[in-house]
């Protein structure tokens, strides 16, 4: 990944595509992972990935640099990503639902390997699935992005003790889940 | 630190290494001595962390989505300069007002007068009207009070007659008198 300098910041500022084209690449994989995980669906995560950079490219001006890149980054992916999910969920009175015809891992040969990625990948959209979306967000960005809670915090702009207890309820649910599917598979 | 207090730190801090060390000490040491809380924490570890890790996300094609950014980008620009060129409210108001086509120029003024004309027929119109009502109305108030007169005439003479005193055998006029 490209480190993104402040030359590059202020290049975007001024509104130097190339610039913003070096940020994309940058923080693609993120916000597409972090779409991906919090709408479950492909062509709407795709969706948010555009809005999220449309977002980026207008207000980039606006960026004053008090907090970082990666962090303002993060919350617009999130606020997008939400608002998305938030919409959607009012559509279909409930969850969003799991997409079961995600291609996944199509270009590993091992056919094993590629099942066992596809079953674990199923798992994963159960599990997540099972929240509700500020759990389903807090859970992404620990478990599968890394982030801490401060990090996470920061992000939300909430206090760290709600990331903790969002976790904590979170990670209940999808145990009690498990357990549920466990018994039921017996 | 009591079970579940113990089961509360493992779903948060413990797995996401997020406790100082003396405390992580303290709950690793009850976890050793405890068969509950030493299940709880391979299950939460199973379910939660390891179903979640290693997952592969590439599902999402980095070149369509910025061909896609791109677009929308040029139709912003381009919807931006089209406002840009298109004349502002003064301009567009200038025009209407200071035309310079002579033959526009000219219709519009024959048109006004045209409408001014129209107007002064209607007002005249309007006050013959008005006249001719006061007249009508003057001409039946007269023929209101003549039917009123001709009414007290006959009440009059109507009473007259029934008077007691009254003499019907009397011819009234001298010349009937005279022949009668």
């Amino acid at each position: 990944m490209q480190n993104i300098t402040n030359e590059i910041i202020n290049r975007a500022i001024d509104g130097d595509e190339r610039a913003f084209e070096l940020i994309y690449k940058a923080y693609f994989r993120f916000v597409a992972n972090v779409s991906y995980r919090i709408v479950n669906k492909k062509q709407e995560a795709e969706e948010v990935c555009q809005e999220v950079f449309i977002t980026i490219y207008r207000k980039i001006s606006t960026f004053r640099q008090q907090s970082s890149l990666k962090t303002w980054i993060y919350r617009v992916t999130i606020n997008c990503a939400l608002k998305y999910a938030q919409k959607k969920s009012k559509e279909s009175k409930g969850m969003v639902a799991y997409d079961e015809e995600n291609p996944i891992a199509s270009h590993t040969k091992d056919v094993r390997e590629k099942m066992d990625n596809q079953s674990k990948e199923k798992l994963v959209g159960k599990l997540l699935n099972h929240l509700n979306v500020e759990q389903r967000i807090c859970i992404v960005l620990r478990s599968i992005k890394g982030l801490s809670y401060k990090e996470i915090a920061d992000t939300l702009k909430i206090p760290i003790n709600t990331v903790r207890s969002r976790i904590k309820r979170a990670r209940e649910s999808m145990i009690a889940f498990r357990q549920e599917e466990v018994s039921y598979e017996l | 630190m009591n079970c579940k207090k113990i089961q509360e730190l493992i779903l948060t801090d413990y797995l996401d290494q997020e406790m100082p060390q003396d405390k992580q000490k303290e709950l690793e040491s009850h976890i050793a001595s405890c068969t509950q809380c030493r299940e709880f924490l391979a299950l939460a570890k199973k379910t939660t962390i390891e179903s979640l890790a290693n997952i592969k996300t590439d599902n999402l094609s980095q070149d369509i989505i910025w061909s896609k950014i791109q677009k929308e980008i040029q139709e912003e620009k381009q919807s931006l300069i089209d406002y840009n060129q298109a004349p502002g409210f003064l301009e567009k108001l200038k025009n209407i007002i200071f035309f310079p086509k002579h033959r526009l120029a000219w219709s519009t003024c024959a048109a006004i007068a045209m409408l001014i004309v129209v107007f002064n027929i209607n007002h005249q119109q309007m006050a013959s009207d008005q006249n001719n009502q006061v007249q009508t109305a003057v001409l039946n108030n007269q023929k209101v009070i003549d039917n009123v007169a001709v009414e007290v005439e006959r009440e009059e003479y109507l009473s007259y007659l029934l008077d007691p005193d009254y003499d019907y055998t009397g011819y009234g006029t001298s010349l009937e008198t005279y022949f009668l």
